[in-house]
């Protein structure tokens, strides 16, 4: 579960996310949606702790305790080109870890868990550099997952993805929300957030506009005065 | 082989260099005169050449060369930059300004204190420079401002020189070099750079996690700030503590990080220790080469050997990546 009320952020131009509240149970799968510049990202990193922010949120404040209660996988994700595919993923395990940095057999069970889920075991003993971007977005999620949170936190996991990609990804996170897990991804596909989300977000100027299940919540209204398009797929001018 | 495997062989290395390089000098010294002198039990002359001159100027290497070596591994994880290097980022150049400040005003046993001093004072800078937003970009930045203002003033000092041997003892002191090394240099620069490596060995885990990206680094409970703290003192003290021994010597902590990072996988939990011990081999083989080939009237300096070798290497580097 995740709660949050009346976030704000605001930047040298302004305020970028606007007295933003709403809750998301444990086994919702949650599409933030909205036109570029809305506030997506913005919100999602205010959740996650990585920037200042007005208004309460149900996390601990303590960086290492909210690491292990919510995962977040970050528009752009990368790492280094030579690291093998299982230590990047083991690397979801930080928050767990002691000084030595040596995994446990539950933290090596993560790992191999997280990895099934995503199909990457198969790539485990590759370098990253060496990977498409969707097997890199795949190894993400795995070390995203293999924190074992309550809460995952996704920001365009499948905008510069291939169609089989992207509905991989969107797939692997459909069954993570159905094993419990809460999840709110950003995303600019209204396809896809109609087809995997239970509930669908749109953000507007910085404001939480609509919070509606997938079915409704992509009214005729909305994709007017918000995407300002017609349902039928025209641009308004 | 395995990474803990090569860190016993780099320091096994790094001490058959240092054995050799007590052989290797103007007077001719048999391998029973060596150990005898390490035992203090040889004849006086014997012993001073190996206690006072060779074995602190041996290890003295070493000690410089282990600071250089982590502290550009450890920039260049915190930058996730290749050509990241304390000289590249102000450390070098602010440690030198200190050092030549010292010289300038004749007060040459002020030399190391104003070295560690400045390179602090350039660390401390780099810091509030780039307080508002700790991270790769801001560091850089701050840290390549800060390098250039040092190296201004270095530049305005030696023009101000009061006379023109004045101005050959700076430029002479500024081409690197472990010559004067004495058992007093050792025992400030030890402990100091100890300290230094120490603090950029623990700030590996959080680099380990910075190469995922600042933001998911962050997520994942890293400390950026921190991070970055540790590395700028670790830094300061290690190429402060360096320059004020040796001058200013370069490259070492651009090249040797990138050799061992191809054997490390990037890891920087590995990575830079295993380029402390790097920078300590390479450095003592160069010191060693550069005394059994100089003659007595025209010594080679440490500074410009390492960058004729490290130069090649860094324009290599830079087409690679084009």
């Amino acid at each position: 579960m995740i709660s949050f009320e009346n976030i704000s952020v605001s930047y040298a131009e302004g305020r970028a996310v606007k007295d933003v509240s709403a809750r998301a149970e444990a086994g919702e799968l949650i599409a933030l949606v909205g036109p570029n510049g809305s506030g997506k990202s913005t919100l999602l990193k205010a959740i996650a702790g990585l920037i200042k922010h007005d208004g309460e949120t149900s996390f601990p404040q303590s960086p290492n305790a909210r690491a292990r209660v919510i995962s977040y996988l970050a528009q752009n994700s990368t790492a280094p080109t030579l690291r093998k595919v299982k230590d990047i993923v083991a690397l979801g395990r930080s928050p767990y870890l002691g000084p030595l940095l040596k995994l446990s057999q539950r933290d090596k069970d993560a790992v191999k868990k997280a990895a099934e889920a995503c199909g990457t075991i198969a790539l485990f003993d590759r370098a990253f550099g060496t990977l498409s971007g969707g097997e890199k977005m795949r190894v993400h999620l795995s070390r995203a997952l293999a924190t074992e949170t309550q809460v995952l936190l996704a920001d365009e996991p499948i905008t510069a993805l291939d169609p089989y990609y992207q509905i991989s990804v969107m797939t692997i996170l459909r069954q993570s929300a159905n094993e419990g897990k809460t999840i709110i991804t950003a995303l600019h596909d209204l396809r896809f957030a109609k087809r995997f989300a239970d509930r669908i977000w749109v953000m507007h100027n910085g404001r939480l506009v609509q919070d509606e299940s997938s079915e409704t919540a992509l009214s005729p209204g909305v994709l007017h005065e918000v995407f300002r398009i017609t349902p039928d797929g025209q641009t308004i001018s | 082989m395995s990474l803990r495997v090569w860190s016993v062989l780099l320091l096994l290395g790094c001490l058959l260099s240092m054995s050799v390089s007590l052989f290797v000098g103007p007077a001719s010294l048999s391998f029973g005169d060596v150990i005898s002198a390490l035992q203090n039990r040889a004849s006086e002359p014997v012993n001073t050449v190996i206690r006072d001159i060779r074995f602190p100027r041996a290890a003295l290497a070493a000690v410089v060369g282990a600071g250089l070596g982590a502290s550009g591994a450890a920039l260049q994880g915190f930058t996730r930059n290749p050509l990241a290097a304390p000289g590249l980022l102000g450390f070098s150049a602010c440690a030198a300004l200190g050092a030549v400040l010292a010289v300038y005003f004749n007060a040459n046993a002020w030399i190391t204190p104003a070295a560690i001093g400045l390179s602090l004072v350039g660390a401390f800078a780099m810091t509030l420079f780039s307080r508002r937003k700790p991270g790769a970009t801001g560091l850089v930045l701050a840290g390549i401002g800060i390098g250039a203002l040092a190296t201004a003033i270095t530049g305005l000092v030696m023009n101000l020189a009061p006379n023109p041997w004045a101005l050959s003892e700076l430029v002479y002191w500024l081409m690197g070099s472990l010559k004067n090394a004495d058992a007093a240099d050792l025992a400030i620069a030890g402990p100091l750079t100890g300290i230094g490596v120490s603090m950029l060995c623990l700030s590996g885990p959080a680099l380990r996690v910075l190469g995922l990206g600042e933001e998911t680094a962050q997520s994942l409970g890293v400390s950026v700030g921190r991070t970055q703290g540790l590395i700028v003192i670790g830094c300061a003290l290690c190429i402060g503590a360096g320059v004020a021994v040796a001058g200013a010597i370069g490259f070492v902590g651009l090249f040797i990080p990138h050799i061992l990072r191809f054997l490390t996988r990037a890891d920087e939990a590995w990575l830079i220790p295993l380029s402390a011990l790097g920078g300590a081999s390479f450095l003592v083989v160069i010191d060693t080469l550069i005394r059994a080939t100089s003659g007595p009237g025209t010594p080679l300096y440490l500074g410009i050997v390492t960058s004729l070798i490290g130069v090649p290497f860094f324009l290599w580097l830079a087409w690679r990546q084009s």
